[in-house]
């Protein structure tokens, strides 16, 4: 059962990556990857990181696409891609070889036998005993990563002033 | 129960596409979506490693990667809108004032 969930998955995931990159309208790239977005979510629910894939949804899904698609209504970029400018004729060829020969090394790597090494304190007995999935990451995030967490409230912060002070018309 | 192997395999893959998508598209906002779909895949492999390794960390670094993501999102959706306010196009062939 979980096996064929994962095909099904993987293979929405495959499909609309592919569309997401072949897509001619930026639009359809957009919801495209919403579809990703999604489906990499069911993927952590079966890989059980149920806390995850609820923030997949709310932070990629909910904010950053909906960003992406605010921009892409707002600049009126349709007849960009059909004006076809390319410099390099060569690029798109080796984009593609060399980007396949990376996943077919890297899948061989994984083949098998990759997993060696000592084990975590959290098999999944012990993360039921803390309650679940959520109060488990939590248990670690706010101890051993206590201080990486309060940084990333300055690197908001930064993106927030960022995206003000670049969006601004006149700085005075 | 899905082999972990087929969780790695599945990343590689989407990370290739993603890198694809990098090297072949020309509009600045798809190369974009392709990083973030980049971001996605190494995602996919930390939580499969977590899982396999019976371990919180590596969901720990996923949750910064997608505050990480979101600030970079925003800050680079903003550098688009004042690089289109400017040159009037988002083709990266036609963005290159610090070329050489």
């Amino acid at each position: 059962m979980e096996l064929i969930l994962f095909y099904i998955f993987g293979g929405i995931a495959i499909i609309a990556s592919l569309g997401l990159v072949t897509g001619k309208n930026p639009v359809h790239s957009a919801l495209f990857m919403v579809v990703v977005f999604f489906v990499v979510a069911a993927l952590f629910v079966l890989l059980g990181a149920e806390f995850l894939a609820a923030a997949q949804i709310l932070v990629y899904a909910g904010a950053i696409m909906v960003l992406f698609l605010f921009v892409i209504m707002l600049l009126r970029l349709q007849k960009e891609e059909l004006r076809n400018t390319s410099r390099h004729a060569f690029q798109k060829f080796f984009g593609i070889v060399l980007s396949l020969v990376f996943a077919f090394q890297v899948i061989m790597i994984f083949r098998g036998g990759f997993f060696k090494g000592a084990k975590g304190n959290f098999p999944p007995d012990a993360v039921k005993g803390f309650g679940g999935n959520t109060e488990a990451v939590a248990a670690v995030l706010f101890t051993d990563y206590l201080f990486p967490f309060e940084l990333t409230s300055a690197i908001l912060l930064m993106a927030m002033v960022g995206a003000v002070v670049l969006t601004k018309k006149e700085l005075k | 129960m899905v082999p972990q192997e087929h969780y790695l395999v599945l990343s590689a893959i989407l990370f290739a596409i993603g890198a694809i998508g990098v090297l072949v598209r020309r509009n600045a906002i798809v190369i974009f979506m392709c990083i973030e779909l980049m971001l996605n895949a190494v995602n996919v492999s930390l939580v499969a490693f977590s899982k396999q390794m019976n371990s919180m960390d590596g969901q720990v670094f996923v949750f910064f990667i997608m505050t990480v993501a979101a600030a970079e999102a925003a800050i680079g959706l903003a550098i688009m809108v004042s690089l289109f306010r400017n040159k009037e196009t988002l083709n990266v062939d036609e963005i290159n004032l610090m070329k050489w």
